[in-house]
C-alpha cells in the first residue's frame, strides 16, 4: 500500500505536536481530524488505510510509541518531547486501577511508599475525595490486597505495595520522606 | 612564576592590632592549597600556636576564596571562612563557615584572593576594600547597629554594587552561637564571635577587575555550558518532585518546579512551568525551597528565587508574607533556605494551624528577620533542638530561677506565637539573661554549664547532637557507615554534602547503583536507604571521596551543598553526570592542568592538613579514640528494630569498627590511632608537618 509523504508528515506531526504540549493522542482522534485527507488518498478501506499508516509511523520513526489502554482505546505519543512514564500514566488516567499501579511501580522502582498528594497534583489531578473513595473500594479488594497504607508522625497517608516493600521499610521512609527530609535540609 | 588565570593572584594580610596592611603574593605560599579552606588551614597551621582560644588577637580569621570564584563556573559563589572554632567543645579546633551570596565574586574583582585578619583593633572599625586597596575604617557609629542597617550604611559609603559581609548584635556581644552575613541572607555559622574579638564590624568589598580565564575562550564556554548542562535542582537532585511530561522518574526531592505551580507573589504571577533539563535557561525555576521546607501554602508567597554570583540555582526563596509585617512589625519581605528558613519555626513543637499552616510560615518570618540582623547561628538546628529539650523536659525552669522563667510567656510559646522569638532572639544576641547567654554558648558550652552531661544528649536520636557540641549533617539515617565516617572527621558539624546529594538525588537505586559502580568501582558502595548492607571497602572509598570533594569544592570556591555532579538529569546519558568537571573548569580557568587525580591529591593535603591541626591541637595523636567518635543512638533504631534488617538505621558497633579501619587503611593512615602516618604527610607534600610532629612526639608510624 502506498502512503503519501504527505500524510505520513500530518500523522507524525501531529502526534509529536500533541506531546509537545503534554498530551497524548488518542487513534480516534487522529482519525476523525484526518478523515479527509485519508479520503482523499483512498476512499475505500480508510480505516485499514489508516491503520496500515500508523503501523509505517511507527516503523520508520524510533521516537514514535503506541500505547494501549485497558479499554482498549490506543494512544500516540513522541518520546522526542514525552517520557514513556508520563505518557503511560496518562493512558491509564480513567483506569480505576491507576492508584494502585503508580503505588506498585514505585515500591518496586526506586523502592519507596508515595504519599496520597502525589495523586492531588498534575499530571492525576485527583480531589482528595477522589482518592480516599478509590482507597475505599481498593483495601480488602480482590487483586488489590497488596496495597497497604501507613500513617505518618504527621497524620499523613503514604501507600506502598507489600509485593514490593515490607510493613518496616515502609514505615520508615514515609517517616523520612514526610518529616525526615526536611529536618535533615 | 606562570602567569595563571583563575587566582588574582594577590593575598590581603589586616593586623588590625597595628592597623598594618600588607599585601603577599597568593600562588608563592598557597598554590599547593588551592584556596578557599586550603588557604585557611595553611595559615592556622603557619601562624597560630596551639593552644589559642577563638577571641586571642594571634587567632586568624581567614576570608578565602579559589581560582573559580568569580568566573563564570556554576555554583561559585562560595567564601570559605576558617577560623579556631568558638562552639567547638571542650576545646577550640580549627574549623570553617561558608557563605554564598556575592562576596567571593566582589573579592577577586577587587583584586584578591584572600584576606587574613589578625590582632584586635581597640575600637570598632570595618574593613574597606576597593580595587586592590585596604583601609581600615571607623565603626563606631555602626556597633550596636544590626546587620541590614550596617550593610545599608557601607553600601551607602562604598556604592550599591560592594558586597558587605557584617556581624550583628550577637557578634559583637561575643556570642559563639552567630554569623557573618552578606548579600542580605547568606551566612557563615560560628564566626561572627571571632570578628566581634577582634573589634571587627564588617568587611566591605567592591572591585571593577575581572578573573583572567587562561585557557581558549571557546572551550572555557563550552566546559561551563557543560558543566550547566549536568545541574539538577538544589542539592543535585536530578528528578522533578511530580511526574512531568519528558521526565522518566520523579521522586521526593527538591526539583518542584511544575506547570501550575506559581510564584504568586511576583508582580506578574509566574508558572515553574516544565522544567526540561535541556534548557539551560529554565534551571532557575527549578527549585523553591520554601515550598520544600514550608509546603504547598508557600507558592503564593514566592517572589522569586535568589542565591549567589553565577549560580543559576537559586536555592534562597524571596517571600512576601504581608501579615507579617502588621502583625509582628517586620519587613515583609524575607528570603533564606533551609535552617535559616527554618530558623524562627524549628523552636516551636506545634503551631494552631498545624506544621505548614499560616503561623509556621509566619514564624520562619519572624525568625529569618531577627536572626539574620541580630547574627546569630543556630548550629544546623541544633539550638532550637536543644531548647524544646531543655524546656519540655523542665531542665530550664530548673536551670534559670523562677523571677527569669516567669519573665517569659511560656503560654505564648506552647501555643505557637511567633511573638515569643522577639525576647528570645534578643536575649541571646545581647546575652541577656542565663536562659539566653547559655543558649549563645553552643550546645557543648551549655551543657556544661548546666551540669548536663555530654552522653545524655548522645542516647538520644531525636536531637541529632553529634559530638564536640555539634550535630549530626548527614550521617548514617541516610548513608549507613559512609555517613558515620564523614560525621566523625571534622570539629564541628561536617558539612559534607558529596554523598547526600547523590543518595537523595531521586534515582531509582539500580540507577544510582550503576553510577556507583563507576566511581567507587561496586554497586555495593550504597544500600537503599534504611537497609543497610554489612561494612565492605567501597563504602570506605565513598566516604573518602565524599570527604575529598567536598574540600576540593570549599578550596576550589564551588559549591559543596549543589555538587559534587557524578549524576545529571540526562537520561541519554544513562544520568550519569561527571566526575571530572572540577579538574576541567580548574584546568581551563588557571592554565595549570590537573587531571581529577590530582586535583584530588591536592584535596587530600588540603584534608590531612586539617587533621594534622586537630592532632596538633588536641595535642594527642590518638584520634580514633579522642575524636573520630560517634554517639550512641546510632545504634539504636527508634522502632527496635536490629542493624541490617529492612526498615532498620541501626548500625552495628563491630561493623562500624571495622568502618574505621577500611577506612583508615584507604586515607593511608595509622589503624590503631588514626593519625596519618609520616610518610603519608610527605607523600602529599607536607614534610613540615612531619618534622614538627617528629620533633614533639605526635609522629606516627
Amino acid at each position: 500500500m502506498n502512503f503519501s509523504e504527505n500524510l505520513l508528515a500530518t500523522i507524525t506531526g501531529m502526534i509529536r505536536e500533541s506531546s509537545e504540549a503534554g498530551l497524548i493522542i488518542p487513534h480516534e482522534d487522529l482519525f476523525e481530524a484526518l478523515g479527509q485527507d485519508i479520503i482523499l488518498e483512498s476512499d475505500c478501506y480508510k480505516i485499514s488505510f489508516f491503520e496500515k499508516a500508523l503501523d509505517k509511523i511507527l516503523e520508520e520513526n524510533a521516537d514514535i510509541n503506541k500505547l494501549t489502554a485497558k479499554n482498549g482505546v490506543s494512544y500516540y505519543y513522541s518520546s522526542l518531547s514525552m517520557s514513556d512514564t508520563y505518557a503511560s500514566i496518562l493512558a491509564r488516567k480513567h483506569d480505576d486501577t491507576l492508584i494502585a499501579d503508580i503505588v506498585r511501580e514505585n515500591s518496586q522502582l526506586y523502592p519507596r511508599p508515595v504519599p496520597l498528594s502525589l495523586f492531588e497534583h498534575s499530571p492525576f489531578g485527583f480531589t482528595r475525595e477522589q482518592i480516599l473513595d478509590q482507597l475505599k473500594r481498593m483495601f480488602g479488594s480482590d487483586g488489590f490486597q497488596d496495597i497497604l497504607q501507613t500513617t505518618t508522625s504527621s497524620g499523613n497517608i503514604f501507600l506502598y505495595s507489600s509485593r514490593f516493600l515490607d510493613h518496616a521499610y515502609a514505615i520508615k521512609m514515609a517517616e523520612w520522606i514526610d518529616i525526615g527530609e526536611a529536618n535533615n535540609p | 612564576m606562570a602567569n595563571y588565570g583563575g587566582w588574582v593572584g594577590k593575598t590581603l594580610r589586616v593586623d588590625l592590632s597595628n592597623g598594618n596592611i600588607s599585601i603577599e603574593n597568593t600562588l608563592e605560599r598557597y598554590k599547593d592549597y588551592l584556596g578557599g579552606t586550603g588557604i585557611g588551614y595553611k595559615v592556622l597551621w603557619d601562624e597560630v600556636p596551639a593552644g589559642t582560644q577563638p577571641f586571642d588577637p594571634v587567632n586568624r580569621i581567614v576570608f578565602g576564596v579559589g581560582p573559580l570564584a568569580g568566573t563564570g563556573a556554576p555554583c561559585n559563589g562560595r567564601t570559605a571562612i576558617t577560623t579556631l572554632w568558638p562552639t567547638c567543645w571542650p576545646k577550640s579546633l580549627v574549623a570553617s563557615g561558608h557563605m554564598g551570596g556575592n562576596f567571593a565574586a566582589e573579592l577577586k574583582y577587587a583584586g584578591f584572593d584572600a584576606i587574613i585578619i589578625y590582632g584586635k583593633a581597640d575600637q570598632p572599625v570595618w574593613l574597606c576594600i576597593l580595587d586592590g586597596k585596604a583601609e581600615i575604617r571607623d565603626a563606631r557609629n555602626l556597633w550596636g547597629e544590626g546587620i541590614r542597617r550596617t550593610s545599608m550604611e557601607i553600601s551607602r559609603q562604598m556604592g550599591p554594587r560592594a558586597s558587605v559581609a557584617a556581624i550583628g548584635q550577637a557578634g559583637e556581644n561575643l556570642v559563639p552561637m552567630s554569623v557573618v552575613i552578606n548579600s542580605h541572607s547568606h551566612s557563615a555559622g560560628g564566626v561572627g564571635s571571632v570578628m566581634g574579638s577582634k573589634n571587627l564590624k564588617a568587611i566591605g568589598v567592591l572591585g571593577t577587575g575581572s578573573v583572567r580565564i587562561a585557557g581558549n575562550k571557546e572551550e572555557w564556554e563550552k566546559a561551563v555550558n557543560y558543566h550547566l548542562s549536568l545541574l539538577g535542582a538544589n542539592n543535585q537532585h536530578v528528578v522533578p518532585d511530580s511526574p512531568q511530561k519528558w521526565s522518566e522518574y520523579y521522586g521526593p526531592t527538591r526539583w518542584v518546579a511544575s506547570p501550575g505551580r506559581r510564584w504568586g507573589a511576583a508582580s506578574s504571577s509566574i508558572d515553574t512551568g516544565s522544567c526540561d533539563p535541556h534548557n539551560l535557561n529554565r534551571i532557575a525555576y527549578r527549585t523553591n525551597n520554601a515550598a520544600f521546607f514550608l509546603g504547598e501554602r508557600a507558592w503564593k508567597y514566592t517572589v522569586r528565587g535568589n542565591g549567589c554570583s553565577s549560580c543559576p540555582i537559586r536555592c534562597h526563596t524571596i517571600l512576601k508574607v504581608p501579615s507579617v509585617s502588621s502583625k509582628y512589625g517586620i519587613p515583609e519581605i524575607g528570603q533564606n533556605t533551609c535552617v535559616g528558613m527554618l530558623f524562627g519555626r524549628n523552636f516551636f513543637r506545634s503551631f494552631p494551624d498545624g506544621p505548614k499552616g499560616e503561623t509556621s510560615i509566619e514564624a520562619c518570618m519572624v525568625g529569618m528577620s531577627l536572626a539574620d540582623d541580630l547574627g546569630i547561628w543556630d548550629n544546623y538546628g541544633q539550638m532550637q533542638r536543644d531548647f524544646q529539650e531543655l524546656y519540655y523536659s523542665g531542665i530550664l525552669k530548673e536551670k534559670v530561677g523562677s523571677k527569669e522563667f516567669k519573665s517569659y510567656s511560656w503560654d505564648e510559646y506552647e501555643k505557637g506565637s511567633p511573638n515569643f522569638l522577639f525576647k528570645l532572639l534578643r536575649g541571646i544576641a545581647l546575652k541577656r539573661d542565663e536562659l539566653t547567654t547559655a543558649l549563645g554558648m553552643g550546645t557543648g558550652y551549655h551543657l556544661e554549664r548546666w551540669g548536663i552531661p555530654e552522653k545524655d544528649w548522645q542516647e538520644r536520636p531525636e536531637l541529632s547532637y553529634w559530638k564536640m557540641g555539634h550535630p549530626r549533617h548527614h550521617s548514617s539515617e541516610e548513608a549507613g557507615q559512609t555517613g558515620v565516617i564523614i560525621n566523625t572527621q571534622y570539629n564541628r558539624d561536617s558539612q559534607c554534602h558529596s554523598h547526600t546529594n547523590f543518595i537523595r538525588n531521586g534515582l531509582p537505586l539500580h540507577v544510582q547503583k550503576q553510577i556507583a559502580v563507576d566511581i567507587w568501582g561496586s554497586t555495593d558502595a550504597i544500600d537503599a536507604m534504611s537497609a543497610y548492607s554489612p561494612m565492605n571497602v567501597y563504602k570506605a572509598k565513598m566516604a573518602k571521596w565524599s570527604i575529598l570533594r567536598k574540600e576540593l569544592h570549599d578550596s576550589l570556591s564551588i559549591c559543596n551543598w549543589m555538587g559534587p555532579w557524578i549524576a545529571s538529569p540526562l537520561k541519554e546519558h544513562n544520568y550519569k553526570g561527571d566526575d571530572s568537571v572540577e579538574s576541567l573548569l580548574y584546568s581551563l580557568a588557571t592554565g595549570n592542568p590537573k587531571s581529577r587525580e590530582e586535583l584530588d591529591k591536592d584535596s587530600e593535603r588540603i584534608f590531612v592538613l586539617h587533621r594534622a591541626l586537630t592532632i596538633r591541637d588536641m595535642q594527642t595523636s590518638d584520634m580514633r579514640t579522642k575524636h573520630d567518635t560517634f554517639p550512641k543512638w546510632i545504634f539504636k533504631d527508634q522502632a527496635g528494630k536490629p542493624p541490617f534488617s529492612s526498615g532498620s538505621s541501626a548500625m552495628d558497633p563491630d561493623d562500624i569498627k571495622l568502618a574505621m579501619d577500611m577506612f583508615y587503611s584507604e586515607m593511608g593512615w595509622d589503624l590503631e590511632t588514626g593519625a596519618p602516618r609520616t610518610e603519608t604527610y610527605q607523600k602529599l607534600g607536607l614534610q613540615d608537618v612531619a618534622d614538627v610532629f617528629d620533633r614533639n612526639g605526635l609522629a606516627v608510624g
